[in-house]
């Protein structure tokens, strides 16, 4: 009985029930088959708001959304063109810096497709790069900035796992500039292969483009040194949640009274502050809806060893840290096709925390870990996210972008093996600008 | 089916504007603790010593934070407030001219005090003696328990790393205070009736001890209606990875399959917020100074009821043959 109700459940999943209800249900299931009063699950709700992070969630959220509805995506590109586009392949270049900023603040990779796809797509084009190129391109960097501060997964990651979020954070900066670096270096070479034609360089456009965009390019710097401070001069002033709130206001001043892209209240055709308000709200409404209903499951299953049981059935077949590494690898890049980062985080990270401290994996490793796999899931066929989302942007078979896609999986498969047995890459800039971290 | 729709139309007009109203006052309480912990408080700090020097006693200052580090705990007995970050009662940034006597019963900050009322507990070990923090939840008060308990007696998640992360962002500031008590001449505090001293009264009297707590639990309040309107525009996170092998008519009867479930998950978590408003109201405790707990809690039959009454409604608009909008509907991610 018990397995066919969480078989229905599992069905029910796949063909699309809203994963909170999917986890709910075994949540109910679990309890009451284990005779626990099931007012533990709204006890379990309850605790998230014990957590100090949690108030980032919907801060950054905002901040990111008013980033996407206001004007910001083409202000980025034209700083990063005017700056970049002299490279041979520069626009190559330009669309991952943008694509990889836009990331950052807005969390979830489709809405950098859309917002910046529309936008670069043509000007590649434009300047005579391949199509395939271009759409892979497109594709692949819609998930390219996640491991940068101040990510939403990271901080998603952080609160789940338990894991230093300042810690994360930092650690996140190597492997995401290596993922950069790679596609970099394949845009200059596709760049010089078809003799695209560079663009000059133009000090003074550049420092127009920098000028119209200063506001927007200070919000990392504002939050960054706001956290840590400057390395070597001053120590960090604010905590995580301030900085949220620092994000977000200053976001909300800027796009609403001093570029005026979005309105206090409905007025024409510019999105105004309660929409962006709204549409932010979905987002964080559907995640933590799932990270509330999934703590009585999680912990139910914490509480029965299930991650030990899981561990003593595959202690017999990998023995070692490099074979865990390789299995954990390949486990998570299913999990990434399958779910979005979001729900992956919260369902995955409780039941593997326990298995990879058994193997000795650093805590903050396996957070980058974890989300550069996730990333990389985004791209992965049959079912990763971002080939669904530029194929319906794009209007192309998706078949056509698993092809277009393929070359950039391959490389950021390589950053990625990098990534997972390079643990200084993740743990190197942690000592150096947190010393003091465990 | 048209009377329920209506229905839901209007309910989730209200519920939009809520929602908004809410992160607006997110965003101003937000805005006015980063304001008060890093201009005002300062301010305090600065005028509080801004009187004739007295005789400077930066052993025990330094002693005071020495004990509060990680390394020794449990030196730091009824410790409840962040390393001025927390808001507790006793001390904090209110009484900074006497900080010198802080060790026992340090409060937050350095002032002394009594444990803070709803100090945030980031950097407070769970060894640490008397520890009454957890997590700022505001039941600190004398620190009787020292468990890391949240305030319905369950033990608070991940207790553990948090607080060493808030703490040792902090250890760069708190040398920074602890060296220059340990420098100079330390400024006694203000003549009275002296601007100075009427900017100390007055900064404590702006102080909002409970804005940290009430900003989680907004967190989860706004979350609420955010997931109600993913549930009116079908945006909830799914998986979806077969429902496009189903025909038109399949999706119908899946639409009301998944909406059922989605209904009847939400109704029993109702039923189980429910529960909990009952104990808590059973057992009262004042979570802030103008509300117990179970209001806030309230939230959970309430969120998950209007969630169960929207699903409901896209189950029965599915059966009456509505085009479906639940898994087709739904988007990875709800970007």
């Amino acid at each position: 009985m018990s397995a066919l109700v969480v078989i229905g459940l599992i069905v029910l999943a796949l063909l699309g029930a809203p994963l909170f209800s999917v986890l709910g249900g075994m949540g109910i299931h679990n309890f009451a088959a284990s005779g626990t009063s099931l007012v533990v699950l709204s006890e379990e709700h309850y605790k998230l708001a014990t957590n100090p992070h949690l108030v980032t969630i919907p801060l950054f959220t905002l901040a990111g959304f008013l980033m996407a509805e206001s004007r910001a995506a083409s202000r980025l590109v034209r700083v990063s063109r005017a700056l970049l586009g002299w490279l041979p392949g520069g626009l190559g270049i330009v669309v991952i810096a943008s694509c990889a900023f836009f990331t950052t603040f807005t969390g979830a990779s489709g809405v950098t497709i859309i917002a910046l796809g529309g936008l670069l797509h043509p000007i590649l084009i434009q300047e005579r790069y391949p199509e395939s190129f271009s759409l892979g391109l497109i594709t692949s960097s819609g998930s390219i900035g996640l491991l940068f501060p101040p990510s939403l997964p990271i901080i998603l990651y952080g609160i789940v796992a338990g894991t230093s979020i300042d810690d994360l954070f930092v650690a996140g900066i190597g492997p995401g500039l290596l993922f950069l670096v790679v596609l970099g270096a394949y845009s200059l070479w596709v760049g010089r292969a078809h003799k695209v034609a560079n663009t000059p360089f133009d000090a003074r456009e550049a420092v127009r483009a920098i000028w119209a965009a200063k506001w927007e390019l200070l919000v990392p710097v504002v939050v960054l040194v706001g956290i840590y401070g400057v390395p070597g001069l001053t120590v960090g002033l604010v905590t995580i949640g301030e900085a949220s709130a620092i994000c977000a206001i200053y976001l909300l001043v800027i796009e609403v009274f001093v570029y005026r892209d979005i309105t206090l209240w409905k007025k024409d055709s510019r999105p105004d502050l309660p929409k962006v308000i709204r549409e932010s709200l979905v987002m964080v409404g559907a995640i933590m809806l799932i990270l509330g209903v999934a703590m009585g499951l999680t912990n139910f299953l914490i509480q029965e060893r299930v991650p030990m049981v899981i561990l003593d059935a595959i202690r017999g077949y990998i023995e070692s840290r490099f074979t865990f590494l390789i299995a954990l690898t390949i486990f998570l890049l299913i999990v990434g096709c399958l779910m979005d980062i979001f729900s992956a985080i919260i369902v995955v990270v409780p039941l593997i925390i326990p298995i990879s401290a058994e193997y000795g994996i650093h805590p903050v490793h396996l957070g980058i870990i974890f989300l550069a796999n996730l990333e990389l899931g985004y791209l992965t066929p049959p079912v990763g996210m971002n080939l669904f989302i530029s194929s319906l942007a794009f209007g192309r078979p998706v078949v056509q972008l698993y092809r277009m896609t393929f070359p950039f999986l391959l490389m950021m498969l390589a950053a990625l093996l990098i990534i997972t047995f390079q643990e200084d890459l993740s743990l190197a800039t942690v000592r150096w600008l947190r010393p003091t971290a465990p | 089916m048209k009377f329920l729709r209506a229905v839901e139309d209007r309910l989730v007009r209200a519920e939009a504007a809520v929602a908004v109203t809410l992160v607006l006052v997110m965003l101003a309480l937000a805005g006015y603790g980063v304001v008060y912990r890093n201009i005002l408080v300062p301010l305090q700090k600065h005028w509080a010593h801004s009187g004739p020097p007295v005789e400077a006693e930066p052993a025990v200052v330094a002693e005071a934070a020495g004990q509060a580090t990680p390394e020794q705990p449990a030196a730091a007995d009824g410790f409840g407030g962040d390393w001025g970050e927390g808001a507790g009662d006793g001390g904090d940034e209110a009484e900074p001219a006497a900080a010198p006597a802080a060790a026992d019963g340090f409060g937050g900050d350095w002032g002394e005090g009594d444990g803070g009322d709803s100090a945030e507990p980031a950097a407070a070990p769970a060894a640490a003696d008397g520890f009454g923090g957890d997590w700022g939840e505001g039941d600190g008060g004398d620190g009787d328990d020292g468990e890391n308990k949240t305030d319905n007696g369950a033990p608070a998640a991940a207790p553990e790393d948090e607080p060493e992360d808030e703490q040792f962002a902090k250890l760069g500031r708190i040398d920074a205070v602890a060296k220059e008590a340990d420098d100079g001449p330390v400024g006694g505090p203000p003549p009275e009736g002296s601007f100075a001293a009427r900017m100390i009264v007055f900064i404590d009297a702006v102080k909002l001890p409970w804005i940290d707590v009430v900003l989680r639990q907004l967190v989860i309040l706004v979350a609420f209606f955010g997931a109600m309107m993913a549930t009116q525009r079908g945006k909830h996170i799914n998986i979806d990875a077969l429902s496009k092998l189903v025909g038109p008519r399949g999706l119908r009867w899946l639409a009301v399959a998944t909406n059922l479930l989605a209904a009847s998950v939400s109704a029993v978590f109702a039923r189980a917020g429910a529960g909990l408003v009952s104990i808590s109201r059973e057992h009262p405790h004042a979570l802030v100074p103008w509300a117990d707990e179970w209001v806030f809690q309230l939230m959970f039959p309430v969120g998950f009821g209007l969630l169960a009454f929207h699903f409901g409604v896209r189950c029965l608009g599915a059966l009456a043959g509505e085009t479906p909008t639940g898994p087709g509907a739904h988007t990875q991610g709800a970007a």
